[in-house]
């Protein structure tokens, strides 16, 4: 289902970090969301590949039409978007003479090696603060820079397991669930950028740049941080309860179409809205207030759940809505990338992805500076800029990159 | 003034529940002076259903989510009150809410009126589906917003159950808000200009999480998630029961090198020499074999000590730690992750989510008692003579009425 829309009138966007460059050292999920962050808002982001490789995403599909490519890995060119991508061998001997000028030049370095490679590859904090003394270095890895897990492994499920997410998700008389979407690595990627954005801010006064250590699990902690909090204070540990929420009802139901999410908040309107089900049982005094349908929960929902099944998920929704309570229904990734409320917010734009692929359209941007944004512009092609952004910024002749692409170096 | 980056920034905090005072509590961790603007008539969620003996002023959650905040109460209906508020505004460089949309303007405190205030507020609103579109004036909790972004579509045991919940989104939205404010700031160093930041919470957790999924929707027309505890291309890939209560691994294989070493080490080298096992996509094919050979293995071990060897065979691997895991953890006690009030020995906090060199987060105080800093607010900042004072009845809690 590929959809074309007709581009929208746009008025000229606001760039809020157009004055920024990133020099982007990083591969896969969580390095690669900080700097398409940084690209969202306006910065000039120059991403190092590794020749002929890349940035190893590259390899893992989904890919566009199921096709393998380095140019058709569908997570790489949702996390690349507006970059530039450099081909460079960072262990060649030439590799920071030409990556000094950009060293010079950027605001901010990123990068999301294993700890300890950027040291190998000579390229340190002390080395970067040494060519360019504001320069903040952003260094992104599984459980940061010291401790005993450092140099430990890890893929997206291990993350989740170790910060707290997984204990919690699922059925209780069945395996914590791991989560569908990358949450740990996407959500380090967001402190990255904000944590970048932070020295910056601080720079601006003190001319000194930073070094800046984010461990994806410290960050995920964040996400479990009223567990955590709950349990230092009482002593409670959360674990996983086939999602039944503290409050009654806050949960998704089956409906006759799917699912509708019967939020009954703010909860001080529940008595007002609760007649919408059509169940008088449903006001009687047990269930008037909050913590009598806790305590009541499994006979509440005995009356409840008949009264959504013969309504579809979008009726129950508006009702809910058109009452005041925070109704939601859950979404098919279908239904919510055609929802109109995206569609009446141009959220999804299409973006002109070459012509093997087309045009998809791309989520946008997570917050607006002005009411319509300056659309996405594709990830790069495997050292698309290599030619232009050496030449241009390290000084290489065509003899000098004729040599550095025979050497492996480019 | 306070350490940490964002020293020297004062920020006005109007948000309620979680998704706007995470923001604001990040700020506030790094260095910003946050006051939380509170309403007396319908106190924050946060601080529960409960008055008797001021529990409102006694919740962990509060504590955590207010945690290095100033508390100050204001009636914004009443003109005097009002106006100490256009007062801090007129002293502020951020000012963040999670109201509907509309309901600043009828306050009288848009972003007209702030800007004309102070001209380069940063204005941040935060609300369930944006200031535009047809569902703009809807509410929205983490449940809500989970479930209609399709963000809840993709985690499941099976493809033909009910999905689960994997998170609230406040969370997420929390942290988006305190990056748009910091991209604002870094604007205005660079431009001397404010701005008002439309943060949809529907469209922030999409973009933030699961914008590669719809990617995939719209080039192949398709979704490959859930698929339970499996991965889309390494086997085997799970979570696994361990010795004791409710203990789990998860571990991945992701090449032959480290499937032979999971074999000798569960005590099945056998096994390497199996053709069914020998490639990913056979191991993928009969997973469920494996997954038996090695639950045989976990069930007799301690979650953490498998965790342990399987890692140091360069195996990917974790044990699935609950609240108390974490806050006993090793490399959480070797980094000094957990805080205390400026190091004290009084109650433990969650730590920060990164560290900077020259100085980053700092907890200096728990989330306030209601109106705790009135006095400070009116007297040291604002240099006015009147007070702000109530009775017991006069706070309303955001429950239903006990």
């Amino acid at each position: 289902m590929k959809t074309f829309q007709q581009q929208p009138d746009i008025p000229q966007a606001d760039m809020p970090l157009d004055r920024l460059t990133v020099l982007d050292l990083t591969h896969y999920r969580a390095g690669p969301y900080c700097t398409k962050l940084f690209s969202d808002y306006g910065a000039d982001v120059v991403k190092i590949e590794r020749p002929a490789i890349g940035d190893p995403l590259r390899a893992v599909g989904p890919f566009a039409g199921d096709t393998p490519g380095p140019d058709r890995s569908i997570p790489f060119l949702w996390l690349n978007t507006g970059k530039r991508s450099v081909t460079l061998n960072l262990k060649h001997s030439e590799a920071i003479r030409l990556l000094t000028p950009l060293i010079q030049r950027a605001d901010v370095v990123v990068e999301n090696f294993s700890p300890g490679v950027m040291a190998r590859f000579g390229l340190d904090y002390q080395t970067l603060q040494s060519i360019n003394p504001r320069i903040t270095l952003i260094s992104i890895s599984n459980f940061g820079q010291t401790g005993p897990y450092r140099d430990y492994r890890a893929t997206e499920a291990v993350l989740y397991a170790m910060s707290g997410g997984m204990i919690a998700t699922g059925d209780r008389d069945r395996p914590p669930l791991a989560a569908g979407p990358s949450i740990a690595q996407y959500t380090a990627g967001m402190h990255a950028y904000l944590g970048a954005l932070m020295a910056l801010y601080r720079t601006e006064s003190t001319g000194k740049g930073d070094w800046i250590d984010v461990s994806i699990q410290e960050s995920a902690l964040d996400n479990v941080e009223i567990h955590l909090a709950e349990y230092l204070h009482h002593g409670k540990i959360a674990r996983r309860n086939n999602d039944e929420h503290t409050m009654v009802p806050w949960q998704c139901y089956p409906c006759r179409d799917g699912y509708a999410a019967v939020i009954g908040g703010p909860i001080r309107r529940w008595l007002t809205a609760a007649p919408m089900f059509g169940v008088p049982q449903l006001l009687e005094e047990q269930y008037r207030h909050l913590a009598g349908r806790q305590r009541h929960r499994h006979d509440f929902e005995a009356l409840l759940k008949p009264a959504l099944e013969h309504k579809d998920k979008m009726e129950i929704y508006r009702q809910g809505q058109a009452s005041g309570l925070a109704f939601g229904y859950l979404a098919t990734m279908a239904e919510a990338f055609q929802s109109s409320q995206h569609r009446s917010r141009h959220f999804f734009r299409p973006v002109d992805a070459g012509s093997s692929i087309g045009c998809p359209e791309m989520a946008g941007a997570p917050f607006r500076f002005s009411e319509q944004p300056a659309p996405p512009v594709r990830a790069p092609r495997l050292g698309e800029h290599t030619h232009a952004i050496l030449t241009e910024l390290s000084g290489c002749t065509e003899q000098d990159l004729a040599r550095l692409r025979k050497d492996g170096a480019i | 003034m306070t350490d940490g980056p964002l020293s020297g920034v004062r920020v006005l905090d109007m948000g309620h529940d979680w998704a706007c005072p995470h923001a604001a509590r990040l700020l506030a961790d790094f260095g910003a002076e946050v006051i939380k603007v509170e309403y007396l008539s319908r106190v924050d969620g946060m601080r529960g259903g409960n008055k008797v003996n001021a529990a409102y002023n006694r919740h962990p959650r509060f504590f955590q989510l207010h945690r290095n905040k100033l508390s100050v109460t204001l009636d914004l209906r009443k003109p005097n009150e009002r106006d100490i508020f256009k007062d801090l505004a007129r002293i502020s460089d951020v000012v963040m809410e999670n109201s509907r949309p509309g309901v600043m303007d009828r306050l009288g405190l848009g972003y007209d009126t702030l800007k004309a205030l102070k001209p380069d507020i940063i204005l941040l609103s935060m609300s369930a589906f944006g200031r535009t579109g047809p569902d703009h004036a809807y509410a929205g909790y983490g449940g809500t917003i989970e479930a209609i972004s399709g963000i809840q579509s993709l985690t499941a045991y099976s493809r033909d159950e009910m999905p689960k919940r994997i998170r609230e989104m406040d969370v997420t939205n929390g942290i988006f808000g305190a990056c748009a404010v910091l991209t604002a700031l870094v604007h205005r160093q660079h431009t001397g200009r404010g701005a008002w930041i439309d943060l949809s919470e529907m469209e922030a957790a999409t973009s933030g999480l699961i914008g590669e999924h719809f990617l995939e929707m719209a080039i192949n027309g398709t979704t490959s998630l859930p698929i339970g505890n499996r991965h889309r291309n390494a086997a085997p890939h799970g979570c696994y029961r361990c010795a004791g209560e409710d203990r789990w691994i998860v571990l991945t294989v992701q090449s032959q090198t480290e499937w032979e070493r999971l074999c000798g080490i569960i005590g099945r080298p056998d096994l390497t020499h199996d053709p069914r096992f020998s490639s990913p996509s056979g191991r993928m094919r009969h997973q469920q074999g494996i997954d038996e050979v090695i639950t045989a293995w976990t069930s007799n071990q301690k979650s953490e000590e498998a965790m342990r060897r399987l890692q140091e065979a360069g195996i990917a691997s974790g044990f699935v730690a609950d609240a108390r895991d974490l806050c006993d953890d090793p490399h959480l006690t070797a980094r000094q992750w957990i805080q205390t009030i400026n190091g004290g020995n009084a109650a433990r906090f969650p730590g920060f989510p990164f560290r900077m060199k020259e100085g980053g987060g700092h907890l200096r105080r728990r989330g306030p008692d209601l109106g705790e800093d009135n006095n400070v607010i009116l007297r040291q900042l604002l240099d006015r003579a009147d007070t702000l004072t109530w009775t017991d009845d006069e706070i309303g809690t955001a429950f239903d009425p006990a």
